[in-house]
């Protein structure tokens, strides 16, 4: 199934944090570390060098699910997001460990998971995505991801057998 | 938003403790830069030693740090300044400001000095003092990582000093977040003295604002905005874009202000930078502009080599030292960086020496055989090395071009191009009048960013050649207008991105804050916030005789293009500006404050410190 989810492209990340806050102020106020989608910064030397922003990927076979030894996690048949019973949960974090995205936290203040939910009850786009001037977020599907990237690739013209002075090396 | 706390924390009995602040006594100084020369007056005992225990180094982030308000996460590092013993305010911004505004703090106000070396760590009401030993003479980044690592958590935001702060680089910088500096007027220095390494800060409050509705709409105007024709110089080649700008204008400083073009001005530009050098651009937290480029050096001597590159560090090391190639300046400013000290007053004071090396007033031997000469980046970059180090003459630079000027004696104080002891930017007086009165009365020295002339100059509000009173109005605006901005912890960056901008920032304030704040009482705080910084400087000795430039900008003639007169300020030019200025702040004659003054800006408690 190919459920949209959100991406967020590391060319055009800045790093603003934006995403953040916007996403925290739709769950009480702003807060970065209450928010769904989380920004990361790496640096080399004296400058950031790797920057994007992730948020759940809505997986087929959410590992999240299969770690919770509570059963509190299911997938939404409509829309593919996470579904968190908030009365059975008890923030073990177990779904923390098991996410390989890091997509997962544990809400600080209420102490139970949280994860996106693509703003569902929002009627305009995901916020976060709405928010981000640069357009390194968008709401996509996996298709939509790869179909992009061929496109820049093929566009950029850096795939070695694309490269004139590449054939005539070999 | 306020929180109504003020942290203070005494290093020397290591105590901490909350005093409350009520919104009304801080809204007359809305945040940031305003506040904490506020809190500075009021805590800091007059004639106190810069590098002392009893200076009082203040931190403050802006009403909107915090909240998605565009920019809104800069905050305001002042205490006073061993550079020039008169106000040290400096900016900063990016997770810092936002985490220690989480943290439920509208300032934090530091004393006393730690019996060793140490870092802070604040975590929302808990506050410790740890031991920092194991850190000495790690490098600004090296300190952030070391300190993280030991709390444990990524959520921590770290402000440091490097070697330089903790040996008392006069000019010396705290840097946080990776690349963000609170650069000018060396407050490092007053951190290491204090024998603070560092402060970490992790704050996990949730920022809940007056009308959370009606801020989302106004931010994100304003961040969509943020993307138009009033930011694309940041966000294009940014501000190195000015290389090749001055240069046309005449006003690119150049071998220490001997010339005001650069011959080797195409190769060190924004263009060329951006063309091989830039990797990526990035943001500070809360921005929607992204002015941040990082330049990366791949090959020769100095590969490797990474740093953030704006355009007053770049011209203090290529064309102020004659050198016109990016790569050592790429070096130099990451150096600066690492080391901790601000690459405006470090260039400027390694063009110094070179000029001192090539008329003969300092000798080879002075320099342990090094031959700075203009031109040469490889004796530049080692010339600060050894400033960084405070090894050799470094320790004589490493004190500020108008001291170090003062001990080495000739004519060498005439071309130490700083003001008030504060080394000049990027900015050629001679050919920017407006400009040259900001250097002069600038209450921190000579400086582009609280005092930016240079704006009424380049956009032709008045004169540039030819200065007169009527400069004077034009930079109390421009003054005016930055203070705000400091204040509200603003970037300038945004600042044309406003239309109405009293009105505006009316808006937003209300929202954040749940306050009134009129444009009328906008009006007022800029000077009212301009008046405190020089309140303080009187109460610290300030006399008219402090409001001047060096000679060579009042007596060595620079070309100003075809059919035109060589330009320098004339000592009745500068006259006139400083008249027309003090005049327009509605000060004395001798630039004192009136008491009439001070009582229109709510200031009339400080009239027993003024003499007025």
């Amino acid at each position: 199934m190919q459920r949209p989810f959100i991406v967020c492209d590391p060319e055009k990340c800045t790093g603003c944090q934006m995403c953040e806050f916007a996403c925290s102020a739709r769950h009480g106020g702003y807060n970065p570390l209450a928010s769904h989608i989380r920004l990361v910064r790496i640096a080399e030397r004296a400058a950031p060098a790797h920057i994007m922003s992730i948020a759940c990927r809505l997986c087929d076979e959410p590992t999240c699910m299969a770690a919770c030894p509570r059963q509190c996690i299911s997938v939404s048949p409509t829309s593919g997001i996470m579904l968190v019973d908030k009365d059975v949960c008890n923030g073990c974090g177990w779904c923390v460990e098991a996410c390989e995205f890091g997509a997962v936290t544990i809400n600080h203040g209420e102490r139970i998971v949280s994860m996106c939910n693509l703003c569902e009850d929002r009627e305009d786009r995901p916020r976060c995505v709405e928010i981000c001037v640069h357009n390194a977020l968008a709401l996509s599907t996996p298709a939509e991801v790869s179909a992009r990237r061929r496109r820049e690739i093929v566009r950029s013209g850096v795939l070695p057998e694309m490269r004139p002075a590449a054939r005539d090396r070999s | 938003m306020y929180f109504e706390r003020i942290l203070h924390i005494d290093l020397t009995q290591g105590k901490s403790w909350v005093e409350p602040m009520d919104a009304r006594q801080i809204q007359p100084y809305l945040g940031g830069i305003g506040l904490a020369v506020r809190l500075l007056y009021d805590h800091l005992p007059a004639g106190a030693d810069p590098l002392g225990p009893e200076n009082v180094l203040v931190f403050a982030p802006g009403p909107f740090a915090g909240t998605l308000v565009a920019t809104g996460g800069k905050h305001a590092v002042v205490a006073k300044s061993p550079l020039t013993g008169m106000i040290g305010d400096s900016l900063s911004g990016s997770f810092w400001s936002h985490t220690l505004r989480r943290a439920g703090y509208d300032a934090l106000v530091l004393t006393g000095r730690a019996d060793a070396l140490s870092y802070l760590v604040i975590q929302d009401d808990q506050v410790r003092i740890r031991k920092a030993g194991h850190l000495a003479g790690l490098d600004t980044l090296a300190t952030e990582d070391a300190v993280r690592g030991e709390l444990g958590s990524e959520e921590f935001s770290v402000s440091a000093i490097g070697p330089a702060g903790e040996r008392l680089v006069c000019f010396a910088l705290i840097a946080n977040d990776r690349g963000r500096m609170a650069g000018r007027t060396g407050l490092g220095a007053v951190l290491g003295s204090k024998n603070l390494k560092a402060i970490a800060v992790r704050g996990s409050r949730t920022i809940r604002i007056a009308d959370m509705v009606g801020l989302e709409p106004l931010t994100m105007d304003l961040a969509r905005r943020c993307q138009g024709p009033m930011t694309e110089k940041y966000r294009g080649l940014g501000t190195p874009s000015n290389v090749l700008v001055f240069d046309y204008l005449g006003t690119l400083p150049t071998r220490n202000y001997r010339q005001t073009t650069f011959e080797g001005a195409e190769k060190v530009s924004g263009e060329a930078l951006s063309r091989r050098y830039v990797e990526r651009v990035v943001a500070c937290s809360g921005c929607p502009v992204a002015c941040e480029h990082v330049a990366v050096v791949r090959d020769g001597p100095y590969a490797g080599a990474r740093a953030r590159i704006d355009y007053e560090p770049l011209y203090a090391v290529t064309s102020l030292w004659g050198v016109d190639d990016l790569r050592p300046a790429i070096r130099a400013i990451e150096l600066a960086g690492l080391a901790g000290v601000d690459a405006i007053s470090a260039g400027t004071a390694v063009a110094w020496a070179m000029e001192c090396f090539e008329r003969g007033i300092l000798k080879r031997g002075d320099f342990d055989g090094l031959e700075p000469r203009f031109g040469d980046a490889e004796a530049g970059l080692a010339v600060l090395e050894k400033i960084v180090r405070r090894e050799g003459i470094g320790d004589l630079l490493a004190e500020g071009t108008r001291r170090a000027a003062e001990q080495v004696g000739g004519d060498s104080l005439d071309f130490a191009m700083q003001v008030k002891g504060m080394e000049m930017a990027g900015y050629d007086p001679r050919g920017l009048k407006t400009m040259a009165l900001g250097y002069a009365v600038g209450t921190r020295g000579a400086c582009h960013n609280r005092a930016p002339g240079y704006s009424a100059d380049i956009q032709g509000r008045v004169s540039r050649f030819a200065g007169g009173p009527d400069h004077g109005a034009a930079l109390v605006d421009l003054e005016d207008k930055a203070a705000l901005l400091d204040s509200l912890g603003i970037c300038k960056f945004i600042r044309a991105v406003f239309g109405d901008f009293y009105a505006e920032a009316s808006r937003l304030y209300r929202a954040v804050t749940g306050l009134e704040l009129t444009p009328e009482m906008l009006a007022l705080a800029g000077p009212r916030i301009c008046t405190l910084k020089k309140a303080f400087n009187i109460r610290e000795g300030w006399t008219a005789a402090d409001d001047r430039l060096p000679r060579r900008a009042l007596e060595d003639a620079v070309p100003a293009g075809p059919n035109r007169e060589p330009l320098m300020v004339k000592e009745t030019e500068l006259q006139a500006m400083i008249a027309g200025y003090y005049a327009a702040r509605g000060w004395t004659a001798d630039g004192q404050i009136p008491k009439s003054q001070l009582i229109a800006l709510g200031l009339e408690d400080l009239a027993k410190d003024t003499g007025a």
